[in-house]
């Protein structure tokens, strides 16, 4: 997908995570993975570290050596994104108390990952 | 993950559901129709008999996150559980055509997951029907076994 391609659809669940609420854990957490990763994307492609054709899924699905390649530029936005994911298993396929306190976490981190990529994308 | 559990996560998931526009709010519309989905699944599945619901979360296809004598959570190789996704593992053995039913009906949803969400083709009202319909009928599935399985049928 295109670098902006990846830009329109994270800002476009962002826009959408304003009708979510107290109560929508899963969600706000599944958001921020689904943004965060297109976030990762656009700055992975606006770098030019990774073509069109190459988008990340995962970063738990991705071959060990290829995260260190994407690390050497964006390393901090993906801890970030990992950190999401962590927090899957444990409050969406999970049921730990303190779902909202996890979501608030994941969107925190989300509004990070995002400022990471515009500034990759200003970055000569 | 308990029965009890799917339920709660079910019901907070539909709500939502009902709140999001499906074409205005795709992305996160369809993830929940899925992640509701998946729970009718494994709700199902323990009603049935074909998975353990013990307290422990999935991950990849046999590693879940099991609590440790400390409280903190670890990954540990375990037999059929809660599944991530339709398929995911594959459930084997004697399976009602009912559950079958169900699995088909999650995997046609699925099928929209990645050129909806991560490739480029725009979601259509006919993707949202389609997925309101298999939903609808995923859900009726999924309530007749939970209500089997709690009058003890």
């Amino acid at each position: 997908m295109k670098a902006e391609g990846h830009r329109g659809r994270a800002e476009r669940i962002e826009r959408s995570l304003a009708l979510l609420g107290e109560r929508d854990w899963e969600m706000k957490i599944e958001a921020a993975m689904l943004a965060g990763t297109h976030w990762a994307n656009y700055a992975l492609h606006c770098r030019g570290v990774t073509p069109e054709a190459e988008d990340i899924v995962h970063t738990s699905m991705l071959v060990v050596n290829m995260l260190r390649k994407y690390s050497i530029v964006e390393g901090e936005l993906l801890n970030e994104l990992a950190e999401i994911e962590e927090l899957r298993p444990l409050y969406v396929r999970g049921d730990l108390p303190d779902g909202a306190r996890a979501a608030d976490r994941a969107l925190q981190l989300l509004r990070s990952v995002g400022q990471r990529a515009l500034r990759a994308a200003s970055t000569p | 993950m308990k029965i009890d559990s799917h339920v709660d996560k079910v019901q907070r998931l539909a709500a939502l559901r009902a709140r999001l526009h499906p074409l205005a709010d795709f992305e996160l519309w369809y993830w929940t129709t899925l992640t509701a989905g998946t729970n009718m699944l494994n709700a199902t599945l323990h009603a049935s008999g074909l998975t353990s619901d013990d307290p422990v979360f999935s991950t990849i296809p046999g590693v879940h996150l099991v609590r440790q004598g400390d409280g903190s959570y670890a990954r540990e190789l375990r037999g059929p559980g809660d599944v991530s996704h339709v398929g995911w593992p594959p459930i084997k053995g004697d399976v009602p055509a009912s559950v079958r039913r169900l699995e088909a009906l999650l995997h046609g949803i699925e099928e929209h997951r990645d050129p909806c969400l991560r490739g480029d083709r725009a979601p259509t009202a006919a993707i949202v029907e389609e997925c309101e319909h298999a939903f609808a009928e995923a859900m009726s599935i999924y309530q007749q076994a939970v209500a089997a399985a709690r009058s003890g049928l």
